[in-house]
């Protein structure tokens, strides 16, 4: 009986440590609308995309940032553990864009529920959720 | 006070963007104009003081003074992938030399025809940013100085209308390797010599020299290659820009020709940490006069060589908290650092008006992504970046009136969109 209690447990844990890997555990997870094509990015592109740097997909469609508030939890950790970049260096990069005009910088949202609907609705967007079991009309892009 | 200036090509912008509205499919199946359409602005207020008879845009001398005022207001427009319509209208009042006019900081079209992970290759017309060290693209708004002030060494802000933004071409290639990139960029330009500011530096005396300072089209140029290491953790830059003004004699003038050619060299380093940012450049400035008088014993030639450098720390010290540690100096000529000569040379100007030794201490709060609070402290040894337009002794600039170590005190409120 105790001996298959502890084959429960143990088998509960490798489940939620199978679904860790998955995407259930905290952090963070790139997300982009269904339409797009593109099914996985390096971290270089990441940074490059979230840097508004490049502007569009493989199949040249235009890539539409959404990010959540700088000070954000959800955005630091976008930041350091996804992109490895300081959320200092991101705000400089947005601001030269948006002051000299070199681009567009990516569109900031109040919120995950918002950032989900922007990302489920917008052609070619890309944004980030904290890691989570659905992916409800957004799709997960991996960052290698 | 700002003249007109026709900037070349600048004419071809409302065009190709009309051509660009009406080219555009009326139903583009990826078409977002929420998404690919930016409006941009900012409103910022200085409270200036400086020590002594020194002005500093405005009537700063011996009292606390409103006034610096800035304000901006922009938009970006991307009607297909490979097309940018960006520009920005600056309103900036500050005593004589800023006389709150409203105009066109940035105004251009930009085509990217090449873009991926590996680069891209962009070219753009119109009115455009001179690329030059880090800050210069990038200081006429307050969010992306570092500080009020920009390292005046290199960053001059008498002379912002001839150094910060010309009407001309821009191609700009970027090749990426991975986390590392090398860009290259230049410009062929016209830049606007026409300001009182640069009137008085170049120039000096307007009973001497009544006529006044024109360019010519595709005389001027700049170029920078960046080395951007890690997304940018280490910088290592070298930029170069160059241009010639001319002298127009007024009725009767005994001048009869003459021109300026101006060369700057700059090398840029940058380390950013997580809570440590340090910048280092060095620039080296050339200026050759060359002025013809109806008397032959006055016309001749002068050349300056000089330099400026800074060594700048920002540390983050607490979330939204920046501070700022500054030395920055300028030299208009090496081989007489102190303004010795050129005072011996030149009666009723000022040796301290040929070198600028500047330490900065400041401090930065940014409330969150709309506002931002700043404040800063000079104490500066030299006058040679003090706008001249504000510092007239009955309409002549007299340096010997200005005082040789002066302090300046910035405080600055500034909200963006």
């Amino acid at each position: 009986m105790m001996l298959s209690i502890h084959r429960h447990i143990l088998r509960a844990g490798l489940a939620a440590l199978v679904l860790c890997g998955n995407g259930v555990a905290w952090g963070v997870e790139v997300i982009v609308h269904p339409g797009v094509s593109t099914t996985e990015v390096t971290r270089p592109l990441a940074r490059l995309i979230f840097g508004a740097k490049v502007t569009r997909w493989d199949d040249g469609a235009a890539i539409r940032v959404f990010v959540l508030p700088d000070e954000s939890p959800l955005h630091h950790e976008l930041s350091k553990s996804i992109l490895n970049l300081y959320p200092y260096q991101l705000r400089a990069a947005w601001d030269r864009i948006i002051y000299t005009g070199i681009g567009l910088a990516p569109i900031q949202v109040a919120n995950e529920a918002e950032m989900r609907r922007q990302v489920a609705s917008v052609p070619g967007a890309i944004g980030y959720i904290g890691k989570v079991f659905t992916y409800d009309k957004v799709r997960a892009l991996p960052v290698r | 006070m700002t003249k007109f200036v026709r900037y070349p090509y600048a004419e071809f912008v409302p065009l190709l963007a009309l051509l660009m509205l009406l080219g555009a499919p009326p139903a583009r199946a990826e078409a977002n104009d929420a998404a690919d359409f930016r409006f941009q602005g900012f409103v910022s207020q200085r409270l200036t003081a400086s020590s002594g008879n020194n002005n500093f845009f405005g009537e700063t001398a011996d009292r606390l003074s409103a006034d610096y005022t800035e304000l901006g207001l922009g938009a970006s427009w991307r009607p297909r992938p490979q097309w940018l319509l960006a520009g920005q209208a600056i309103y900036r009042r500050g005593g004589e030399s800023e006389d709150g006019r409203i105009e066109p900081d940035y105004y251009y079209v930009a085509y990217t025809p090449w873009e991926s992970e590996e680069g891209h290759i962009t070219a753009k017309l119109g009115k455009i940013k001179v690329p030059y060290g880090l800050y210069n693209d990038m200081r006429d708004t307050p969010m992306t100085r570092p500080g009020i002030l920009a390292p005046q060494s290199l960053y001059l802000d008498a002379l912002r209308q001839l150094n910060q933004a010309a009407g001309g071409v821009h191609l700009e290639a970027e090749r990426i390797f991975g986390d590392n990139s090398a860009t290259l960029r230049f410009s062929q330009i016209k830049p606007n010599v026409r300001s009182d500011n640069t009137y008085w530096a170049f120039l000096g005396d307007r009973a001497v020299y009544p006529g006044e300072l024109y360019s010519r089209d595709n005389e001027a140029f700049s170029g920078q290659l960046a080395y951007d290491h890690d997304g940018g953790r280490l910088r290592a830059w070298i930029s170069h820009a160059q241009g010639l003004a001319y002298y127009r004699p007024a009725a009767g003038d005994s001048w009869i020709t003459g021109d300026l050619d101006f060369k700057f060299t700059a090398l840029s380093l940058q380390w950013n940490g997580e809570n440590f940012s340090l910048t280092g450049e060095r620039a080296r400035n050339r200026f050759l006069t060359k002025l013809v008088n109806t008397n032959p014993a006055l016309t001749g030639s002068n050349l300056d060589v000089g330099y400026s450098w800074y060594l700048q720390g920002q540390w983050r010290f607490a979330p939204r908290w920046e501070a700022l540690l500054r030395y920055d100096a300028i030299f208009i000529d090496q081989n007489d650092k102190d303004g010795a000569r050129f005072a011996a040379n030149n009666p009723g100007r000022a040796a301290w008006s040929r070198y600028a030794k500047d330490w900065t201490v400041g401090v930065r709060y940014r409330l969150d992504r709309q506002w931002l609070l700043a404040g800063e402290l000079h104490h500066v040894d030299g006058t040679n970046w003090l706008p001249p337009a504000d510092n007239l002794s009955n309409g002549q600039w007299l340096s010997p009136n200005t005082d040789r170590k002066w302090n300046l005190l910035l405080l600055q409120a500034t909200y963006q969109f």
